[in-house]
C-alpha cells in the first residue's frame, strides 16, 4: 500500500534516514525496530507525511505522498505519536470524536463509543483526559486513531494505521491488547506500521521487520530466530540467545549483557 | 432495534455539544439583555417605554430621541463589537499557542498599538501635525491599527522558519518586542507635555467614551472579518489542542490556520484598541470562564466568546457610567478589576507543566 524508494532525511548536516527504501503492505503488520537513535520515529514521520523526505519518493496507495493534502490524508491514515500532550481538558468522548469526524464519518458519536469498546474504555467517555493515568490517556488517543480509520479496507482501499511506540506506557496486558486490536486491523484489509522496542513483541506480532541502524536499513524480512540473534549480536552489540518458544513456535530473544562466549 | 433507536437519541458520556448550545444562546440572550440595559442607564435615564417605542419605530420625546441617537446607540454599537472582538481573539489566541492564558496583549498587536498611539499623541502636536490635522479624530485610531497590525507581522515573519511558526518562539519574540515597543512607549512620554502626557493616560485606561458613529463603522468590518472565520477555523483550533502534528494528522493545514487565526486577532483586537484604549483581560476572562461551562471545544466557544464578551463589556461600561456619575470610570479599570484576580486564579490553578 505504501512503498517508498530510497528516502533521505538530514536533521542539520545528520542523516537521520540514509537511503532507505521499504513498503508498508496492506492486510500485513509492519514492524520497525532498532536502537536509539536509529531513525525509526523518522521513518514513521516521512512514511505518514507528517515530515517531506530530501529525497527519494513515497507511493500512498495510487498516489504520491507529496500530491495528498492533510485532508486527504486524514481519510487514508491515521498516526498515534509516542506522546500527546493536551492543552485543553477535552472529555474521553470529545477527543476520540475529534478522530472520527477528521475521517469523514457520518455518525462521529457513534464510531467514537464503539472505538473507546474496543481498547476497553467502554465506560470512559464523560470522563476529563486529563484526570485519566498515563497508560489510560495512551489508549484514548489509540481509541482517536482508530476512529479516523473506522474501516481497515473500503471496496479495495485499504486504510493504514502508523503507531509510533504504542506501548511503552502500557502494562503488559494492554500491550498485547493494543497489539492484538492493530493487527485484527492488518487482517481486516488496513496497513499497519509500527515502531516497537521490545523486540519479543516485535517477534510475536509483526509480519515484516525493519531493521534500522544509523538512518540505513540494516535488515528486513519475516521475524526469524536467524535474524533476531544477528540483530542482537551486530546491531545491540549484545549476546543475543534467540529461541523458538515451544509451544507458538514464536522466537524469543533473551539479550545477555557481554558479547564474551 | 430498541438499543439503536435509543443510542441515536441519547447523546453519550461526554458529549457537551446540546449544553454547549444552550449555553451559547444564554449568552447571546444576556448580550440584548446588556444592551437593552446599556440604552436605558445612564446619567440620564431614559424610559424604557421610550426606548421600546423608540426600537419600535414610533415617535418619541425630542430629548431622548438625541439621548439615544448620538450618544448611546454609537456607545452600544462600539462596547458590543470591541467585546466580542477582544474575547473572540483572546479565544483564538489561547487555542493557536495551546495556552488558556495567552492573549493578543501576548504577542505584541496591544504594545505595537500602544505605542503607535502615544508616538501619535505626541507627534501629533508636533512634527506629524499636518497628518494629524488632515486625518482630526481618525489620526490615533489609524496610528494604534497600523501599529499593532506591523508589530504582529513582524513577529509572525520573525518566528516563522521554513513554512512553520514555533510558538516558542513566537511568545519570546512577543516578550522581546513588547520590552522594545514599551521603551519606545517610555522615550515618546519621556519626550510629552503636559496635555499630551494627560491624553496618553486617558487612552492608557480604555474608555467607550467619545463613541460616535464613525468609529463604530470603522471597527465594524474588521470584527466581522474576524467573526467570520469561526466557522473555518473552530476544528482546525480543536485539532491544534492535541499538538501541531496532531492537528496534521487529523487533517489540518496548520499553516494556513495559524495565518488566519493571526491575520483575525490583528484585525480585531488591533482595530478595537484603536478605537477604545486598551481594555485588557476580557480575552481572557470570557473565554475562560466560557470553557468551564461548556468545555474547550471551539465550535461553540468562540460564538459564546462573541456573545459574552459583548455582554461583559456593555456591563462593565454600565457601571463605569454611573458608580461616579455625572463622571466616568474608564473601563480599563473594572475590566482589569474583575479579570486580573481571574487571570492569577488559572495561573494558579494551572497543572504543573512537563518539560517540552
Amino acid at each position: 500500500m505504501i512503498e517508498a524508494h530510497d528516502l533521505s532525511y538530514r536533521r542539520g548536516a545528520q542523516r537521520v534516514i540514509d537511503g532507505v527504501s521499504a513498503a508498508v503492505e496492506a492486510g500485513r503488520v509492519t514492524v520497525a525496530i532498532g536502537p536509539n537513535g536509529a531513525g525509526k520515529s523518522t521513518l514513521l514521520k516521512l512514511l505518514s507525511g507528517e515530515i517531506r523526505a530530501d529525497s527519494g519518493a513515497i507511493r500512498f496507495g495510487d498516489r504520491t505522498l507529496g500530491t495528498l493534502s492533510p485532508a486527504d490524508l486524514a481519510r487514508r491514515r491515521a498516526v498515534l505519536p509516542q506522546k500527546a500532550a493536551l492543552a485543553f481538558p477535552f472529555t474521553v468522548h470529545e477527543i476520540v470524536r475529534l478522530g472520527a469526524v477528521a475521517g469523514g464519518s457520518r455518525d462521529p458519536d457513534r464510531i467514537a463509543a464503539d472505538m473507546l469498546e474496543a481498547v476497553g474504555l467502554g465506560g470512559f467517555g464523560g470522563r476529563l483526559i486529563m484526570h485519566l493515568s498515563g497508560g489510560e490517556q495512551q489508549r484514548v488517543q489509540f481509541a482517536r486513531a482508530l476512529a479516523q480509520v473506522p474501516v481497515p479496507a473500503d471496496r479495495g482501499e485499504p486504510r493504514a494505521l502508523f503507531l509510533d511506540e504504542p506501548t511503552s506506557s502500557l502494562d503488559l496486558k494492554h500491550q498485547i491488547g493494543l497489539l492484538t486490536v492493530a493487527r485484527d486491523f492488518a487482517r481486516r484489509g488496513g496497513a499497519v506500521f509500527i515502531v516497537l522496542h521490545d523486540l519479543n513483541l516485535a517477534a510475536e506480532f509483526a509480519d515484516e521487520l525493519l531493521l534500522l541502524e544509523g538512518g540505513r536499513l540494516f535488515a528486513s524480512g519475516p521475524p526469524t530466530a536467524a535474524l533476531f540473534e544477528r540483530v542482537t549480536r551486530e546491531v545491540y552489540g549484545l549476546a543475543g540467545a534467540a529461541c523458538r518458544l515451544p509451544a507458538a513456535g514464536i522466537p524469543f530473544v533473551l539479550p545477555q549483557a557481554r558479547t564474551t562466549g | 432495534m430498541t438499543v439503536a433507536a435509543m443510542s441515536s437519541r441519547t447523546r453519550p458520556a461526554g458529549d457537551r455539544s446540546r449544553r454547549a448550545a444552550a449555553v451559547t444562546a444564554a449568552s447571546a440572550a444576556l448580550a440584548v439583555a446588556a444592551a437593552v440595559l446599556s440604552l436605558a442607564i445612564g446619567p440620564t435615564g431614559v424610559d424604557l417605554g421610550h426606548l421600546a417605542a423608540y426600537l419600535g419605530g414610533e415617535p418619541i420625546a425630542e430629548r431622548d430621541r438625541i439621548i439615544l441617537e448620538a450618544v448611546r446607540l454609537p456607545r452600544m454599537a462600539l462596547g458590543a463589537l470591541v467585546g466580542a472582538g477582544l474575547a473572540v481573539s483572546g479565544a483564538m489566541m489561547q487555542g493557536l499557542f495551546r495556552n488558556p492564558l495567552a492573549d493578543p496583549g501576548l504577542v505584541g498587536v496591544s504594545s505595537g498599538a500602544a505605542t503607535a498611539a502615544v508616538a501619535a499623541i505626541v507627534l501629533g502636536g508636533g512634527v506629524l501635525a499636518p497628518i494629524a490635522g488632515l486625518l482630526g479624530s481618525h489620526f490615533l485610531p489609524l496610528a494604534a491599527f497600523v501599529g499593532g497590525l506591523a508589530n504582529t507581522v513582524l513577529l509572525y515573519v520573525m518566528a516563522t522558519r521554513g513554512g512553520r511558526t514555533s510558538t516558542t518562539t513566537l511568545i519570546l519574540a512577543g516578550i522581546a518586542v513588547g520590552s522594545l515597543a514599551g521603551a519606545l512607549t517610555g522615550l515618546f512620554i519621556f519626550g510629552a507635555d503636559d496635555a499630551a502626557l494627560r491624553d496618553i493616560t486617558f487612552w492608557s485606561l480604555g474608555s467607550l467614551g467619545g463613541a460616535t458613529a464613525v468609529k463604530v463603522l470603522a471597527v465594524l468590518p474588521f470584527v466581522a472579518a474576524a467573526l467570520a472565520t469561526i466557522p473555518f477555523v473552530a476544528r482546525g483550533l480543536d485539532g491544534l489542542a492535541l499538538g501541531e502534528a496532531e492537528a496534521m494528522h487529523l487533517g489540518v493545514s496548520v499553516e494556513r490556520l495559524k495565518r488566519v487565526v493571526i491575520l483575525a486577532v490583528a484585525a480585531s483586537s488591533g482595530a478595537t484598541v484603536a478605537v477604545t484604549g486598551a481594555i485588557g483581560f476580557v480575552g481572557i476572562v470570557v473565554p475562560h470562564l466560557l470553557r468551564l461551562a461548556i468545555g474547550p471545544g471551539h465550535r461553540f466557544l468562540l460564538p459564546a466568546s462573541a456573545f459574552g464578551g459583548a455582554a461583559l463589556l456593555l456591563l462593565a461600561d454600565t457601571v463605569c457610567r454611573v458608580v461616579v456619575a455625572p463622571a466616568e470610570l474608564p473601563i480599563g479599570i473594572v475590566t482589569a478589576l474583575i479579570g486580573a484576580p481571574v487571570f492569577l486564579a488559572i495561573l494558579l490553578n494551572r497543572p504543573t507543566e512537563d518539560a517540552g
